[in-house]
């Protein structure tokens, strides 16, 4: 901390070539600012001892050219300057007053953007940044596999539909052959009636063991029914 | 501010320029070029703290001092104002280098300017090559000094003691009351005991 009567002659202009006169008494008395006074002269003489340079030689090179390309960028300004005005348009006083509208399909298109998909648009953009990443090795073999217990699969399905077919012509064969049997047992008989002229055959009933009623509706098709044995 | 300087030492040059304009580098300009080139490129150099800055600062300045020539009317000193120009053109010049992080930083670092644009006032051949070494060893180091200084602080160094302007002056250069050139200048040499205290110690005492 420098005494207030150094900082004022310092700050007063003093060249710190040697001291102001003012100052001269104090910087007898003070140990202090006298070092400081000391030092601030060795720094301002370092300082003013700095070798001055000397502009280099392309400097002027180069104000010239900064000067043409000034001089050829005030010229184009002038030229503009001096272009003449341009009428203003007729339609755009009524423009302006009508008000400058955005056409009616720009509205209409981004209303159907957002109705057909709104998070569409989002997710794009949220995805289309996203880092690609590689399959992984193993992922052949593993499709590999899927495929082959499909293939496995989809063969014992159809091994499957093939033997219950089987099984059920099989079923069906044996239920046949044991109506046969038990008709033949019966002692039945096959007949056919003529009911307008067409011939309607009655199979596996024995007209002797046929219900008395279906007897009797059997006669009022065409009176006694023309039994004729098949 | 406003009081038109009628003393101004570069007046008639001034004026013949402003008359001369048309004649572009050709006419009077060169001869205020001549006069201020050395002066424009040291405050340049000073500040920016390598050639290749500084050359660009100075042609930046002699560009503006040219446009805007026709508009000077003597409400400052030139000089203050060609010293102003450049100030500012490298402050912004630097300023730019730094965010940009590509200004010549070898050269800033080391201290060591590039080949070719050392041009020095003395004549080497009559100094001591020891001598001559230890000196520029000390202006690098004074060099870096002044460059760790804020741009503020190193603008107000450069002009009080190296171009040697009064506070009046300091004060037009940089558009600022003579008050806030006395505080400025009071913390430069604050900054400047901490920073060149330990250079010149050791420089002497070595």
């Amino acid at each position: 901390m420098h005494c207030p009567e150094f900082e004022e002659a310092l700050l007063d202009g003093a060249r710190l070539d040697e001291p102001p006169a003012d100052l001269g008494a104090h910087l007898a008395r003070c140990a202090e600012c006298m070092a400081s006074w000391e030092r601030l002269r060795a720094h301002a003489r370092a300082l003013a001892g700095v070798t001055r340079r000397a502009a280099p030689w392309e400097l002027e090179g180069r104000v010239v050219a900064a000067m043409n390309s000034g001089y050829r960028q005030e010229r184009v300004a002038d030229q503009i300057r001096a272009l003449p005005p341009q009428p203003v348009p007729a339609e755009l006083e009524a423009r302006v007053a009508f008000g400058l509208r955005a056409p009616s399909v720009l509205e209409r298109l981004v209303r159907e953007q957002i109705e057909s998909d709104p998070g569409a648009a989002l997710t794009r953009r949220a995805t289309r940044k996203l880092r690609r990443v590689r399959a992984p090795r193993e992922l052949a073999g593993h499709v590999e596999r899927s495929l082959g217990e499909r293939r496995l699969q989809r063969r014992l399905l159809r091994l499957r539909l093939v033997l219950g077919t089987g099984a059920v012509l099989l079923v069906l064969g044996a239920v046949w052959s044991a109506r046969d049997g038990a008709r033949d047992a019966s002692g039945g008989e096959s007949f056919g009636v003529t009911a307008g002229g067409r011939s309607i055959p009655i199979r596996d009933v024995s007209y002797a063991n046929l219900d008395p009623n279906k007897k009797r509706i059997l006669g009022m098709f065409g009176g006694f029914p023309e039994v004729e044995e098949r | 501010m406003s009081r038109p300087i009628r003393t101004d030492p570069d007046r008639e040059l001034v004026l013949d320029c402003q008359a001369t304009a048309h004649q572009g580098f050709q006419g009077s300009f060169r001869r205020l070029y001549e006069q201020y080139k050395d002066r424009v490129y040291n405050v340049c150099y000073r500040i920016t703290g390598n050639p290749t800055d500084a050359l660009d600062a100075s042609q930046e300045t002699f560009g503006i001092l040219f446009r805007k020539l026709a508009d000077f009317r003597f409400e400052s000193k030139f000089s203050s104002w060609v010293y102003r120009i450049a100030v500012n053109a490298s402050i912004d010049l630097r300023r730019r280098a730094s965010s940009k992080n590509v200004s010549s930083l070898e050269t800033v670092q080391s201290g060591a300017p590039a080949e070719g644009a050392r041009h020095d006032f003395r004549d080497e051949v009559t100094e001591p090559p020891m001598r001559a070494a230890s000196r520029r060893e000390l202006e690098d180091e004074i060099q870096q000094a002044i460059l760790r200084l804020s741009p503020k602080m190193r603008s107000i160094t450069v002009l009080r003691y190296l171009e040697n302007l009064t506070y009046e002056e300091i004060a037009e250069t940089l558009d600022v009351s003579i008050g806030t050139v006395k505080s400025r200048l009071s913390r430069a040499h604050a900054a400047l005991d901490r920073e060149l205290t330990p250079v010149l110690d050791r420089h002497y005492l070595s």
